[in-house]
């Protein structure tokens, strides 16, 4: 009975929960949008699919879709644009439980309409989003837990702690991928090719999948083997999750460790297959699974790990008198993830004689100075792309910000930024 | 008291759902070709008790991905129209004339036409009834296919064999219509 409740009720933060429903949004709304030529051929009564055929596709019981009576291709259509916007706004934390029922009930209505489409990504997004309906996420990274973090931080400079939820959710997402994984290999020792080495080798081979010319699959193929055991023994290795803590300790592991070691696989064998495969929505989908199976631990020792060479604060100094300022120094605290900013007030004087004793006062009230070491202070757009750097939520645009030509727009547009914040006169400069 | 009371039922409930669900998920995806008899039985006695669940709630699920063999066979679609005597290529279908994010899905519900072959008659009608719309009613058309099988090998092949390997592509026709009037 413990063993139970703490699988259900142990208190977890929503983190990993609400990750994963950005990462299902991202992905209904990539391979929603790929799709939006065909939504009234697939799924309205002028497709490939009228009524009167369908009864040869699906099946006849326990089958709930809205597009049983909206058959119009403009409703039809207009039903799809429903569930993207619903998905952004789900990206966005607009509303998000709102959202995430209505984006989810339009996607299994959509799969039930027509599945002649559907592969294995879809069956995950169905199964993940079924959970994100379930879940008791709340507010989890959402425009009004925003909201509420901006009035912490105006009043304390601190920013709250994570929402929490119980973890039964975390639980069934971990036991759909271990089903997922451990009934697939299952499958595979039924056949021949897996167990031969020659299947990834075929998989590849075909032209339907692969994504580069045969003489670049002929060279993939080549470590069919490898690929095709590596593959078998990855999937069976889930099964070890379910082993207790006193069997993993024989093997040197622990539930954490192992968790977070097969994550790191999955994310390399998933990765793989999108990079050299086009096997439609299955990747992205399942690696937003794999957002789900994240908790507090996870988060501490990736931290842990990407900061073991980084040593001391980066200081921040920034005016807390300018409302601009200040919001901005908010969404840099919100996107320090790694903890290693330090946000100074510079008219603090005290603080700022601490961290740079060296810099003006004058200098310091025309641009933002970041301090990375006593050695190198940058300042302005300078000082931001090096943040960029520090901070996970901007690493896909850091190397953007190196492109020829974009630093020299991007000091022109701060200098235009830093000399009207003394100007402004709207509430939000102004607090 | 009553606060504690409401809080226990509403665990149990949660527990019994939780229980009830990783439970249905996982009898539901036995392999249908494990033939073991626990495999057997669990198809037979269990998975009818579930099933209505799974398919109420869209949690249906096969995880057959490229298993138990991978997809081995290839083939390119073509929709002919009848010129005098001769059939001649509408459209040609396959991976190269698809849109990249169009073609997983349009080359599935293809493969999936061609799978179930006589059963899918008037589906595969309507299909090619689609390119109608650039013809006068009454035209013939028909959708072929050109196949070969990737070899089913033993052992894995060297880099050398891959590239002196040419598939031999042959020629069949999935259904044969004429555009409606």
């Amino acid at each position: 009975m413990t063993l139970l409740t703490r699988l259900l009720f142990s208190e977890i933060s929503t983190t990993g929960f609400a990750l994963m429903r950005m990462g299902w949004a991202i992905t209904v709304l990539w391979y929603g949008i790929a799709q939006s030529q065909d939504i009234t051929r697939y799924f309205s009564e002028s497709g490939i699919l009228p009524h009167k055929l369908e009864v040869l596709v699906t099946r006849q019981e326990w089958r709930f879709t809205i597009l049983d009576y909206v058959t119009d291709p403009r409703a039809v259509f207009l039903l799809y644009l429903i569930e993207m916007l619903a998905a952004l706004c789900m990206l966005l934390g607009v509303y998000p439980k709102l959202m995430t029922v209505i984006a989810v009930l339009l996607q299994f209505s959509f799969h039930e309409r027509n599945p002649l489409s559907l592969g294995g990504g879809d069956t995950v997004l169905r199964t993940v989003g079924f959970l994100l309906i379930l879940a008791p996420t709340g507010r989890a990274f959402s425009l009004e837990r925003l909201e509420e973090q901006w009035k912490s931080w105006c009043k304390t400079k601190r920013l709250l702690p994570s929402l929490t939820m119980p973890s039964w959710p975390q639980t069934l997402i971990l036991w759909q991928l271990i089903v997922i994984y451990v009934t697939s290999g299952w499958d595979k020792l039924l056949g021949d090719m897996w167990i031969q080495g020659t299947a990834v080798s075929s998989a590849l081979h075909h032209p339907h999948f692969a994504r580069y010319p045969m003489w670049v699959m002929d060279i993939v193929g080549t470590a069919s083997p490898v690929i095709s055991i590596a593959t078998i023994l990855f999937e069976f290795m889930w099964l070890l999750l379910l082993f207790p803590q006193r069997a993993l300790a024989l093997l040197g592991l622990t539930h954490g460790v192992l968790k977070r070691s097969l994550f790191l696989m999955g994310v390399l064998f998933h990765g793989g297959i999108f990079v050299f495969m086009d096997v439609g929505s299955f990747s992205p989908a399942i690696l937003s699974a794999y957002l789900g199976i994240l908790d507090d631990a996870d988060f501490k020792s990736l931290k842990i790990w990407l900061n073991h060479r980084f040593r001391g604060a980066i200081a921040v100094l920034y005016d807390g008198r300018c409302g601009l300022c200040i919001r901005t120094a908010f969404f840099l605290a919100l996107l320090d993830h790694l903890r290693r900013l330090r946000l100074i007030d510079y008219h603090d004087a005290a603080e700022r004689t601490k961290v740079a004793p060296d810099l003006q006062f004058k200098d310091l009230d025309r641009v933002m100075h970041v301090r990375f070491s006593k050695a190198r202070t940058e300042k302005g757009f300078d000082a931001f792309r090096a943040l960029s750097w520090h901070l996970p939520a901007l690493w896909p645009l850091a190397p953007l910000l190196h492109v020829p030509g974009v630093p020299l727009i991007g000091r022109r547009i701060y200098a235009a930024v830093a000399e009207s914040r003394k100007k402004c006169t709207h509430e939000s400069c102004a607090l | 008291m009553i606060t504690t009371i409401k809080r226990s039922l509403i665990r149990g409930c949660i527990t019994l759902f939780c229980v009830w669900h990783a439970a249905a998920v996982a009898i539901y995806t036995v392999p249908a070709e494990a033939q073991d008899p626990a495999s057997r039985w669990t198809r037979e006695h269990l998975a009818p008790v579930v099933r209505r669940y799974l398919l109420a709630t869209s949690q249906w699920q096969l995880w057959n991905l490229f298993s138990p063999d991978p997809l081995r066979r290839v083939v390119r679609y073509a929709i002919e129209t009848r010129t005098g005597d001769q059939w001649v290529p509408l459209a040609l279908l396959n991976e190269r004339t698809i849109p990249w994010w169009r073609d997983a899905d349009e080359l599935k519900i293809l493969r999936r036409l061609e799978e179930q072959e006589d059963r899918w008659v008037q589906l595969r009608k309507r299909y090619v009834h689609e390119y109608c719309t650039l013809l006068p009613p009454g035209t013939p058309l028909r959708l072929t296919y050109q196949y070969y099988i990737l070899p089913k090998l033993e052992v894995p092949m060297s880099l050398s064999w891959w590239r002196r390997y040419r598939p031999q592509r042959q020629p069949t026709t999935g259904i044969e219509t004429t555009c409606p009037t």
